[in-house]
Protein backbone atom coordinates (compact mmCIF):
# COMPACT_ATOMS: atom_id res chain seq x y z
CA UNK A 1 0.00 0.00 0.00
CA UNK A 2 1.19 3.49 -0.78
CA UNK A 3 1.05 6.18 1.77
CA UNK A 4 -1.67 8.02 0.77
CA UNK A 5 -3.84 5.11 1.11
CA UNK A 6 -2.78 4.20 4.36
CA UNK A 7 -3.24 7.52 5.81
CA UNK A 8 -6.71 7.60 4.09
CA UNK A 9 -7.30 4.92 6.88
CA UNK A 10 -4.98 5.71 10.24
CA UNK A 11 -8.20 7.08 11.53
CA UNK A 12 -10.52 4.36 11.50
CA UNK A 13 -7.71 1.91 12.02
CA UNK A 14 -7.37 3.82 15.34
CA UNK A 15 -11.19 3.53 16.12
CA UNK A 16 -10.89 -0.30 15.38
CA UNK A 17 -13.39 0.14 12.35
CA UNK A 18 -11.40 -1.71 10.10
CA UNK A 19 -11.60 -5.31 9.58
CA UNK A 20 -9.01 -8.08 9.41
CA UNK A 21 -8.95 -8.33 5.57
CA UNK A 22 -7.94 -4.53 5.76
CA UNK A 23 -5.47 -3.97 8.71
CA UNK A 24 -3.01 -6.74 7.78
CA UNK A 25 -1.79 -4.85 4.82
CA UNK A 26 -1.81 -1.55 6.83
CA UNK A 27 0.15 -3.70 9.50
CA UNK A 28 2.75 -4.47 7.15
CA UNK A 29 3.05 -1.25 5.99
CA UNK A 30 3.41 0.45 8.97
CA UNK A 31 6.61 -2.04 10.03
CA UNK A 32 8.42 -0.02 7.19
CA UNK A 33 6.86 3.62 7.31
CA UNK A 34 7.70 5.95 10.35
CA UNK A 35 6.45 8.25 9.17
CA UNK A 36 2.97 6.38 8.86
CA UNK A 37 3.83 5.26 12.64
CA UNK A 38 4.09 8.55 13.41
CA UNK A 39 0.62 9.78 12.09
CA UNK A 40 -1.24 6.60 13.61
CA UNK A 41 0.33 7.71 16.96
CA UNK A 42 -1.75 10.92 16.58
CA UNK A 43 -4.88 9.23 15.32
CA UNK A 44 -4.30 6.56 18.62
CA UNK A 45 -4.22 9.22 20.62
CA UNK A 46 -7.08 11.14 19.90
CA UNK A 47 -9.10 7.74 19.74
CA UNK A 48 -8.05 7.11 23.39
CA UNK A 49 -9.37 10.24 24.23
CA UNK A 50 -12.76 9.71 23.51
CA UNK A 51 -12.90 7.06 26.29
CA UNK A 52 -13.17 10.15 28.86
CA UNK A 53 -16.74 11.06 26.72
CA UNK A 54 -19.07 8.46 28.14
CA UNK A 55 -21.59 9.47 30.43
CA UNK A 56 -20.94 8.84 34.55
CA UNK A 57 -23.10 6.01 35.88
CA UNK A 58 -22.37 5.31 39.46
CA UNK A 59 -21.43 1.27 40.15
CA UNK A 60 -22.77 -0.55 43.19
CA UNK A 61 -21.01 -0.48 46.32
CA UNK A 62 -20.99 -4.22 45.91
CA UNK A 63 -18.83 -4.07 43.16
CA UNK A 64 -16.27 -2.24 44.92
CA UNK A 65 -16.35 -4.66 47.95
CA UNK A 66 -16.70 -7.39 45.66
CA UNK A 67 -13.31 -6.56 43.93
CA UNK A 68 -11.07 -5.81 46.83
CA UNK A 69 -12.28 -8.48 48.66
CA UNK A 70 -11.22 -10.85 45.70
CA UNK A 71 -7.64 -8.85 45.51
CA UNK A 72 -7.27 -9.14 49.27
CA UNK A 73 -7.59 -12.92 49.34
CA UNK A 74 -5.67 -13.69 46.02
CA UNK A 75 -2.66 -11.13 47.78
CA UNK A 76 -3.07 -13.73 50.79
CA UNK A 77 -2.86 -16.86 48.90
CA UNK A 78 0.40 -15.23 47.63
CA UNK A 79 2.05 -14.93 50.47
CA UNK A 80 1.12 -11.74 51.43
CA UNK A 81 2.41 -8.12 51.43
CA UNK A 82 1.81 -4.95 52.10
CA UNK A 83 -1.79 -5.04 53.20
CA UNK A 84 -3.84 -1.97 54.89
CA UNK A 85 -2.15 -0.79 58.17
CA UNK B 1 1.12 7.93 54.17
CA UNK B 2 -1.56 9.69 52.87
CA UNK B 3 -2.81 7.70 49.60
CA UNK B 4 -4.54 10.11 47.91
CA UNK B 5 -2.31 12.41 47.68
CA UNK B 6 -0.23 9.94 45.68
CA UNK B 7 -0.06 9.91 42.05
CA UNK B 8 -1.35 7.20 40.16
CA UNK B 9 1.69 6.71 39.00
CA UNK B 10 3.38 6.15 42.46
CA UNK B 11 0.10 3.84 43.46
CA UNK B 12 1.27 1.67 40.41
CA UNK B 13 4.15 1.27 41.92
CA UNK B 14 3.34 0.26 45.29
CA UNK B 15 0.98 -2.29 43.69
CA UNK B 16 3.74 -4.71 43.21
CA UNK B 17 4.56 -5.15 46.50
CA UNK B 18 0.25 -6.09 47.29
CA UNK B 19 -0.22 -2.49 48.48
CA UNK B 20 -4.07 -3.31 48.91
CA UNK B 21 -4.52 0.18 50.11
CA UNK B 22 -2.63 1.65 47.05
CA UNK B 23 -5.33 -0.43 44.91
CA UNK B 24 -8.42 0.54 46.81
CA UNK B 25 -6.94 4.49 45.99
CA UNK B 26 -6.93 3.35 42.26
CA UNK B 27 -10.65 1.93 42.50
CA UNK B 28 -11.74 5.39 43.99
CA UNK B 29 -9.83 7.09 41.26
CA UNK B 30 -11.49 5.29 39.02
CA UNK B 31 -13.91 2.88 39.85
CA UNK B 32 -16.91 4.94 38.33
CA UNK B 33 -15.18 5.90 35.04
CA UNK B 34 -14.12 2.15 34.22
CA UNK B 35 -17.43 1.20 35.02
CA UNK B 36 -19.15 3.62 33.07
CA UNK B 37 -17.23 2.68 29.88
CA UNK B 38 -17.95 -0.94 30.46
CA UNK B 39 -21.97 0.32 30.61
CA UNK B 40 -21.49 2.47 27.57
CA UNK B 41 -20.63 -0.52 25.21
CA UNK B 42 -21.99 -3.50 26.89
CA UNK B 43 -25.57 -1.64 27.36
CA UNK B 44 -25.99 -3.74 30.88
CA UNK B 45 -25.30 -3.26 34.14
CA UNK B 46 -24.20 -6.55 34.97
CA UNK B 47 -22.07 -7.22 32.24
CA UNK B 48 -20.28 -3.80 32.96
CA UNK B 49 -19.69 -4.96 36.23
CA UNK B 50 -18.21 -8.10 35.20
CA UNK B 51 -15.51 -6.09 32.96
CA UNK B 52 -15.14 -3.69 35.74
CA UNK B 53 -13.67 -6.41 37.80
CA UNK B 54 -12.31 -7.91 35.55
CA UNK B 55 -10.20 -4.52 34.74
CA UNK B 56 -8.76 -3.92 38.20
CA UNK B 57 -8.19 -7.33 38.91
CA UNK B 58 -6.00 -7.48 36.24
CA UNK B 59 -4.21 -4.77 37.45
CA UNK B 60 -3.91 -6.15 40.83
CA UNK B 61 -2.18 -9.59 39.31
CA UNK B 62 0.06 -7.94 37.09
CA UNK B 63 0.40 -4.31 37.35
CA UNK B 64 3.61 -4.32 35.09
CA UNK B 65 1.26 -4.12 32.35
CA UNK B 66 1.31 -0.55 32.40
CA UNK B 67 4.78 1.10 31.09
CA UNK B 68 4.61 5.22 32.41
CA UNK B 69 6.30 6.03 29.28
CA UNK B 70 3.57 5.25 27.13
CA UNK B 71 1.29 7.81 28.49
CA UNK B 72 -1.06 8.75 31.13
CA UNK B 73 -2.25 6.03 33.63
CA UNK B 74 -5.97 7.01 33.24
CA UNK B 75 -6.18 7.09 29.72
CA UNK B 76 -4.40 3.58 29.31
CA UNK B 77 -6.75 1.96 32.00
CA UNK B 78 -9.59 3.27 30.25
CA UNK B 79 -8.31 2.55 26.70
CA UNK B 80 -7.89 -1.49 28.16
CA UNK B 81 -11.29 -1.39 29.44
CA UNK B 82 -12.97 -0.31 26.11
CA UNK B 83 -10.78 -2.52 23.91
CA UNK B 84 -11.91 -5.61 26.87
CA UNK B 85 -15.51 -4.80 26.45
CA UNK B 86 -15.31 -4.46 22.78
CA UNK B 87 -13.83 -7.91 22.37
CA UNK B 88 -16.43 -9.15 25.09
CA UNK B 89 -19.70 -7.61 22.69
CA UNK B 90 -17.72 -9.21 19.46
CA UNK B 91 -17.03 -12.75 20.54
CA UNK B 92 -20.72 -12.73 22.54
CA UNK B 93 -22.36 -10.77 19.02
CA UNK B 94 -24.81 -8.84 21.34
CA UNK B 95 -25.19 -6.43 18.98
CA UNK B 96 -28.73 -6.82 18.41
CA UNK B 97 -29.30 -5.62 21.65
CA UNK B 98 -27.71 -2.68 21.95
CA UNK B 99 -28.03 0.63 21.01
CA UNK B 100 -27.10 2.05 17.67
CA UNK B 101 -28.40 5.56 17.77
CA UNK B 102 -26.15 8.27 18.85
CA UNK B 103 -27.09 10.10 22.14
CA UNK B 104 -27.72 13.52 22.71
CA UNK B 105 -26.20 15.86 24.84
CA UNK B 106 -24.68 13.83 27.42
CA UNK B 107 -25.31 15.13 31.29
CA UNK B 108 -23.44 14.12 34.51
CA UNK B 109 -26.00 12.36 37.26
CA UNK B 110 -27.40 14.89 39.27
CA UNK B 111 -25.94 13.54 42.74
CA UNK B 112 -23.05 11.11 41.51
CA UNK B 113 -21.01 10.14 44.65
CA UNK B 114 -17.74 10.74 43.71
CA UNK B 115 -15.34 9.20 46.22
CA UNK B 116 -12.64 10.92 44.96
CA UNK B 117 -13.62 14.94 44.33
CA UNK B 118 -10.25 16.45 43.80
CA UNK B 119 -9.39 13.86 41.90
CA UNK B 120 -12.59 13.79 39.49
CA UNK B 121 -12.89 17.98 39.50
CA UNK B 122 -9.49 17.90 37.72
CA UNK B 123 -10.44 15.04 35.37
CA UNK B 124 -13.68 16.48 35.03
CA UNK B 125 -12.11 19.60 32.70
CA UNK B 126 -10.64 17.16 29.77
CA UNK B 127 -13.74 15.13 30.05
CA UNK B 128 -15.43 18.00 29.22
CA UNK B 129 -13.13 18.84 26.52
CA UNK B 130 -13.31 15.83 24.75
CA UNK B 131 -17.35 15.46 25.07
CA UNK B 132 -18.09 19.23 23.67
CA UNK B 133 -15.75 18.50 20.60
CA UNK B 134 -17.66 15.36 19.81
CA UNK B 135 -20.58 17.30 20.80
CA UNK B 136 -19.55 20.12 18.39
CA UNK B 137 -18.80 17.82 15.33
CA UNK B 138 -21.64 17.73 12.88
CA UNK B 139 -24.31 14.47 13.24
CA UNK B 140 -23.24 12.21 10.89
CA UNK B 141 -19.80 12.40 11.93
CA UNK B 142 -20.06 12.06 15.65
CA UNK B 143 -22.45 9.12 14.70
CA UNK B 144 -20.15 7.12 13.01
CA UNK B 145 -17.22 7.67 15.64
CA UNK B 146 -19.52 6.74 18.41
CA UNK B 147 -20.34 3.39 15.83
CA UNK B 148 -17.13 2.63 15.62
CA UNK B 149 -14.98 3.86 19.41
CA UNK B 150 -17.98 2.95 21.70
CA UNK B 151 -20.48 0.29 19.86
CA UNK B 152 -16.83 -1.60 18.26
CA UNK B 153 -18.60 -1.62 14.75
CA UNK B 154 -16.42 -1.24 11.24
CA UNK B 155 -16.97 0.98 8.81
CA UNK B 156 -18.32 -1.63 6.28
CA UNK B 157 -20.53 -2.60 9.09
CA UNK B 158 -21.69 1.03 10.13
CA UNK B 159 -22.07 1.44 5.51
CA UNK B 160 -24.49 -1.66 6.36
CA UNK B 161 -26.37 -0.02 9.40
CA UNK B 162 -27.08 3.10 8.01
CA UNK B 163 -27.40 1.70 4.61
CA UNK B 164 -24.66 4.45 3.39
CA UNK B 165 -22.09 3.92 0.63
CA UNK B 166 -18.70 2.89 2.34
CA UNK B 167 -17.17 5.98 0.55
CA UNK B 168 -19.75 8.08 2.77
CA UNK B 169 -18.55 6.68 5.91
CA UNK B 170 -14.83 6.50 5.64
CA UNK B 171 -14.95 10.15 4.55
CA UNK B 172 -16.99 11.20 8.03
CA UNK B 173 -14.88 9.17 9.87
CA UNK B 174 -11.60 10.88 8.40
CA UNK B 175 -13.28 14.54 8.73
CA UNK B 176 -15.01 13.64 12.34
CA UNK B 177 -11.51 12.56 13.66
CA UNK B 178 -9.64 15.61 11.50
CA UNK B 179 -11.79 18.10 13.53
CA UNK B 180 -11.27 16.11 16.88
CA UNK B 181 -7.67 15.98 16.69
CA UNK B 182 -7.90 19.90 15.91
CA UNK B 183 -10.18 20.78 18.97
CA UNK B 184 -8.07 18.38 20.97
CA UNK B 185 -4.94 19.54 20.30
CA UNK B 186 -4.21 20.59 23.32
CA UNK B 187 -5.10 18.05 25.43
CA UNK B 188 -3.04 15.49 22.84
CA UNK B 189 0.34 17.21 24.13
CA UNK B 190 -0.10 16.29 27.40
CA UNK B 191 -1.04 13.07 26.55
Amino acid sequence: MLCKEVGELLDAYALGALGPEETGPIEEHLADCLRCWEHLKESQKAAALLVLAVPLEQPREELRRRIIAQAAKEAQQKGGGLERA
Amino acid sequence: MDYPDLSDEELMARLAYRDIEAFETLYERYGTLVYSTGLRVMGDTQLAEDIAQETFLRLWRAPERYVPERGRFGTWLLSATRNRAIDQVRTRGRRQNREVTTEGPQKEPAATKMADPAFIAQLSDVRRTVRTALQTLPAEQRQVIELAYYGGYTQKEIASLLDQPLGTIKTRIRLGMQKLRAALAAELKEQ
